[in-house]
């Protein structure tokens, strides 16, 4: 509701990331179902000549994104996703408007996919309510002046213009640090004031607190903006609104009946704020200079003329620059500080801020900063939404949807993607869409006989008896006449069961009714979500890749010990047996990381596997040379390991014992890391997240390889075993129902 | 048994077996000692190594998670963890091994 309070609420999960262990490697839409996310992630180029480097803030309207132009040239690019006509509108009034204290609106452009971006001058803040979030009992009078003086001039400027604002707030106030010069943003929302300076306006606009009374008839000028600046000068005094409450309801109240407290203001300012906060616009002052002009700061009311003329106010003070340069800039966080000084606050300082649903709702507005609050995007709980596309592609409503797990639940960012492109919002299920069940017109006629018959059968008014003399009867006649019957109902089986196999065969041919089988579905599926993961920037798979290395060390460390308490290796404490750990887990890690590092690549694509497992087998020879030598470090005597293990199993010999047991070692790695497909244990689109099957398969052949080969039989199991489960935990995993939701937005995005 | 090593210099078998297994018995300690400060200092390049993923895990999530908005001060406190680790592993390592 306040646009002022400023939390910062770290996303607890929703990422492309994820932790491998938790199997969160989601789509960015799906991710958006639990936290919000922008819709492109840094690095994407969604506008041509643009490069994104991260998302900053989110509006009623759209996105807001810092970007660099191909040149190198910083800027801010708005996506427009809600009310396009209304906001383009705004936009297109305001191109050309030059005011050193108005952000610059530079372009607005049209991507390939039909999205609306509105070019921008990209200001990294301070903002005003930063400042004012700083000063909890109000800002010190210079630091007001400065941020007044150039607030008026820009709104000045608007009106000028004929537009009028609307949405004055701190948080739409800025503060170029590099040039210290204040600039108002978000003007995009400004509406143009008609031939008669007043028009109806029924659409609710700006943000409670500084909402004037008259909004809410729908009826209002430049008045709006003159009770916002009271407002917003009211808080830079005192660290507060001068209307407060629990609800949205109880401050527009306020705003509409209470006469403002002013005794916490100076009292210079009481008679001014007063009167700007009239609840009748006519009493207030009828323009910015007039405003200005009964501010107790005699160097401003002297210029106020001059204050509305283009470039006028540009470094703050107005008073001090002359005198001091730059050097003398005092506000806020910029205090003392100049340009270019290495101390400077960088935007990646400040704080976020999070706004409630209420105010997102109803009031555009931008911002700031990571945002997890689903419901801001109007949703319940459940994430889920019912969405009514209007036929210009925005939204109209959305609406909260608690049927949970529907197939009509929908992810909310794709649903803002889509609605760009005008499309109805797709079902996602693609089980539906894919199988076209293609009804077989005889067996259609013959059921829709069928059934009005049966209907008439069980409601006819017989009775039982009656009804069992009948079947009787019929039964008789079909066994009577069963010598023709039987051939007739034969041949027209066999007939109908060829017309059906040629149907099926000539429909798969023609493809128009082709049915797919649930195998290809899913085949469709895992190639959707290669493209998807081929589309992830790479530093997501770094990350990613780092997560699954951390959690196959743990994994490793843990299951060892596990597998070594199992097997009766730490029956006695001693250096001995923390060596044949150590020896165990780090070849163990080695391998897993081994694994992991070399299958990622492969999981953008399906890829050859004969090369695959050359590739597997050659780490596994790698590591098995690794294991051997490592031993050795260890003084770990694996010929006495060995013979110890086959002693207590009652073997009585290996079948290749002759192989010394080095070579054994690369053999035995080597096979068993060429047996098993293990990039498919790695694969975020593998059937389960840990195949219980594949761990006792890598257990029996390590048991076979064992027998075979010279080596410890205990050892080489708990490391098939410790290898096979790791990696598989490690590995991120994608749920079937999140590579549905991968699917379908693709398939969307192609139809689009 | 009697071995004649020189003229005038007679020693009991008996005598140079105890010493040879006195001595196998020390060489063994040697080795015990010497693969258990292996063993430690193994343990102290992991849990290093372990933990420096898990700092830079941390710095890559929270940077994406909080989109590169306190990219510097996740940046500083990545820094500084990783300094923590460091000293702490060589702490360990006077403390264990020397």
């Amino acid at each position: 509701m306040d646009d002022r309070p400023a939390t910062l609420e770290i996303s607890k999960e929703p990422t492309l990331l994820g932790n491998p262990l938790e199997s969160k490697v989601e789509p960015a839409s799906v991710a958006g179902r639990r936290g919000m996310k922008f819709s492109y992630p840094d690095g994407s180029t969604p506008l041509e000549g643009y490069t994104i480097k991260r998302g900053i803030g989110i509006g009623g309207f759209g996105e807001v994104y810092f970007a660099l132009s191909d040149a190198g040239k910083e800027v801010a690019l708005k996506k427009i996703q809600r009310n396009l006509d209304v906001e383009l509108r705004g936009v297109r009034q305001c191109l050309n408007l030059k005011h050193v204290n108005l952000i610059s609106l530079w372009d607005i452009r049209t991507n390939s996919y039909g999205e609306s971006w509105v070019v921008m001058e990209y200001v990294p803040g301070p903002s005003l309510r930063d400042i004012i979030h700083e000063h909890k009992t109000g800002m010190p009078e210079e630091d007001v002046k400065a941020w007044f003086a150039s607030t008026a001039a820009g709104v000045a400027y608007l009106h000028d213009k004929g537009i009028v604002h609307r949405d004055l707030k701190p948080g739409n106030i800025f503060c170029d640090e590099d040039s210290h010069v204040i600039k108002i943003g978000d003007y995009g929302l400004s509406k143009f004031i008609s031939c008669s300076r007043r028009s109806g306006h029924t659409e609710s606009v700006g943000t409670f607190h500084y909402m004037a009374p008259e909004i809410g008839k729908g009826v209002y000028g430049k008045q709006i903006d003159i009770y916002a600046m009271a407002i917003v000068l009211f808080e830079m005094l005192t660290g507060d609104v001068p209307f407060n409450g629990e609800s949205s309801q109880e401050i527009i109240m306020k705003h509409l009946t209470s006469d403002p407290d002013v005794s916490a203001v100076p009292e210079k300012f009481q008679k001014l704020i007063r009167k700007a906060l009239a609840k009748d616009p006519q009493r207030r002052y009828p323009d910015v200079p007039a405003m200005i002009a009964d501010l107790p700061w005699p160097e401003l009311a002297a210029n106020s003329k001059r204050i509305i003329r283009q470039n006028s106010v540009g470094r703050m003070p107005l008073v001090e620059e002359s005198e001091t340069e730059v050097a003398a800039v005092s506000f806020g966080k910029l205090t003392t500080k100049h340009p270019g000084s290495p101390d400077r606050v960088h935007h990646s300082q400040l704080p976020p801020v999070i706004i409630d649903s209420s105010e997102m709702n109803v009031v555009p507005d931008i911002v700031f900063g990571p945002l997890n609050d689903a419901s801001q995007y109007g949703l319940d709980e459940n994430n889920s939404v019912t969405v009514t596309s209007s036929h210009n592609g925005s939204i109209a409503s959305i609406e909260s949807n608690s049927v949970e797990n529907s197939a009509e639940n929908v992810d909310p960012i794709n649903v803002l993607r889509q609605s760009n492109s005008g499309n109805e919002v797709p079902v996602p299920n693609l089980a539906v869409s894919h199988v076209i069940h293609a009804e077989e017109p005889i067996a259609k006629a013959v059921q829709s006989a069928w059934t009005p018959l049966l209907g008439w059968w069980n409601t006819a008014n017989f009775s039982a008896p009656v009804k069992m003399i009948l079947l009787v009867v019929g039964g008789l006649v079909v066994v009577q006449n069963s010598q023709w019957l039987l051939p007739l109902v034969l041949v027209t089986g066999v007939a109908y069961l060829t017309y059906c196999l040629i149907r099926t065969w000539y429909l798969t041919e023609d493809g128009s009714a082709k049915s797919l089988s649930p195998r290809e579905i899913r085949k469709r599926q895992i190639a959707d979500v290669r493209t998807w993961l081929s589309r992830r920037p790479s530093m997501d798979r770094t990350t990613e890749l780092v997560g699954s290395f951390l959690i196959a060390a743990l994994a490793c460390v843990v299951l060892n010990l596990l597998g070594m308490a199992l097997g009766g290796g730490l029956v006695e404490s001693n250096v001995e047996t923390w060596s044949r750990y150590v020896w165990l887990t780090l070849t163990s890690i080695a391998a897993c990381w081994a694994l992991l590092g070399g299958c990622k690549a492969w999981e953008r694509r399906e890829g050859d596997s004969v090369l695959r497992r050359i590739t597997t087998i050659g780490i596994g020879i790698s590591i098995g040379a690794i294991a051997y030598f490592s031993a050795g470090s260890f003084d770990l005597k694996l010929a006495e390991l060995t013979a110890a293990d086959f002693t207590s199993m009652k073997t009585t010999s290996y079948v290749l014992e002759s192989v010394p047991m080095f070579p054994a070692f690369l053999i035995f790695f080597g096979g068993l890391f060429g047996i098993l497909r293990w990039w498919r244990l790695m694969d975020p689109v593998r059937r389960t997240r840990l195949s219980t099957l594949s761990v006792a398969f890598s257990l029996v052949w390590a048991i076979v390889l064992s027998h075979l080969l010279n080596v410890p039989l205990t050892l080489v199991c708990i490391f098939a075993v410790v290898i096979s489960v790791s990696i598989q935990l490690a590995s991120p995993w994608l749920h079937p129902t999140h590579r549905e939701e991968i699917s379908v937005e693709l398939n969307s995005e192609l139809a689009g | 048994m009697l071995f004649a090593q020189h003229p005038c210099h007679f020693v009991f078998a008996g005598e140079a077996g105890l010493q040879t297994v006195a001595e196998q018995s020390s060489e063994e300690r040697d080795n015990q000692s010497v693969v258990r400060q292996r063993l430690i200092m193994v343990a102290i390049v992991a849990g290093v190594v372990i933990s420096l993923l898990a700092v830079l895990f941390g710095y890559l999530r929270l940077d994406h998670a909080t989109r590169g908005f306190y990219s510097g001060k996740l940046q500083m406190v990545a820094v500084v963890e990783v300094l923590l680790i460091l000293g702490l592993a060589f702490y360990l390592y006077v403390q264990l091994i020397h």
